[in-house]
């Protein structure tokens, strides 16, 4: 009798145990799982984390405030503010980068495989590539200078697909064959995907060179938009 | 002796209107200069025939290049791929790698450099079903020198 009671104790606990887990993880992901617009907005969210008195070059804070870029001088202030406006680029100086705590970088990767555009300023890429959780940026077959200190490197990676068809993408480790390579092995999926993935640099001891960096970011942005707008007519037409 | 009458304001607004367009028509012509486009068509895609087609366009504005590569065919293919690379001084400066199924067209982003000794190159690769082999072709902007595996691959200019 008492065992049975035991027994029936022991029940409630795991139902309720699994209940609260079941109901947490669920959760958990609504919050995590972000939905980005497919319409790009007028003044796409352009944000600089960094040291306010930048000055690498030719690039400053008159740049940022000609590009109408806003300035938020810790990751917990960049963090807070993509909460209320969906992050499009996210221009990171290197010395945000030396200060980037693991909880900050699980929050940089999240925007970076949202399809964020990240422009880092005067960090070489392999502090780059480990920000993001890549082992390297640069092609095998590249043989000239590392980024140096008045310069800049873009990436902007995105994969727009069902979660399954996801899944085989990342066990294919997509991001890293294209930066190896430029190539992918084809997956064999049944499901609509889309995948880009793409890499600018330059140095910031020019106007015209700065100039030309928010060309690509401008160029980058559109892309994502129009990504996403033509993958949503795809599943649509299905 | 007939005296010329002075236009009236509308008449100067409306001369001061189609001046200014002129001009702006003109301008854009000066400033988008050397618009360009290789571009390779009835590319043979095995199991579907002479259906694909490659491109790398691109044009010269304010002291900067742009591109686009494309690949594209007539009927869906299974997989279909553009990627586009400028090297200069040993590095990639600008890459950018585009894949879909079952489409007809893909585009890579406009990319854009202020250097102008390398060409801007796309490898485009179409894929009809997934037991069949790849077509692949090769073009590029400004001129063709880019339009071979091994400026893709190791930035040397065919």
């Amino acid at each position: 009798m008492k065992s049975k009671h035991l027994i029936t104790g022991l029940a409630a606990v795991l139902v309720t145990f699994s209940l609260f887990v079941g109901y947490s993880l669920s959760t958990g992901k609504q919050e995590t799982i972000q939905a980005r617009s497919e319409v790009m907005p007028a003044s796409p969210n352009i944000m600089y984390v960094g040291p306010r008195s930048v000055s690498r070059g030719k690039f400053d804070s008159a740049t940022l405030a000609d590009q109408g870029v806003s300035i938020r001088e810790t990751w917990s202030e960049a963090v807070r503010a993509s909460e209320e406006r969906p992050i499009d680029t996210l221009i990171i100086d290197a010395l945000a980068l030396d200060s980037l705590s693991e909880s900050e970088q699980t929050w940089l990767k999240q925007q970076f495989h949202e399809g964020v555009v990240i422009v880092s300023l005067g960090a070489q890429s392999g502090q780059v590539a480990e920000s993001l959780g890549l082992a390297s940026l640069r092609n095998p077959n590249e043989t000239g200078p590392d980024i140096g200190a008045n310069e800049y490197i873009m990436v902007r990676a995105l994969l727009i697909a069902d979660p399954d068809t996801q899944e085989v993408f990342e066990e294919a480790n997509w991001i890293e064959s294209l930066i190896k390579s430029g190539e992918l092995q084809t997956p064999d999926v049944s499901e609509p995907f889309y995948f880009a993935f793409g890499k600018s640099r330059g140095r910031l001891t020019s106007g015209a060179e700065i100039k030309n960096m928010f060309t690509d970011i401008d160029s980058f942005i559109r892309s994502v938009y129009q990504a996403r707008a033509e993958y949503a007519d795809r599943v649509q037409e299905r | 002796m007939s005296q010329k009458s002075e236009p009236t304001w509308s008449r100067k607004i409306f001369r001061l209107t189609l001046a200014s367009l002129v001009a702006f028509i003109v301008g854009v012509s000066l400033g988008l200069r050397d618009a360009y486009a290789e571009s390779v068509s009835n590319i043979y895609v095995p199991d579907a025939g002479y259906v694909g087609m490659a491109s790398t366009t691109g044009w010269q504005s304010g002291g900067v290049r742009f591109a686009i590569g494309s690949t594209g065919s007539s009927i869906s293919m299974y997989y279909m791929f553009a990627g586009m690379r400028l090297w200069h001084l040993g590095n990639l400066d600008e890459e950018d790698y585009v894949g879909v199924n079952y489409t007809t067209s893909v585009s890579t982003a406009t990319l854009s450099t202020v250097l102008y000794g390398e060409p801007f190159s796309t490898r485009s690769a179409l894929l009809y079903s997934s037991s069949s082999h790849s077509a692949l072709e090769y073009t590029s902007y400004y001129d063709k020198s880019g339009s071979c595996p091994d400026y893709w691959y190791y930035g040397i200019q065919c």
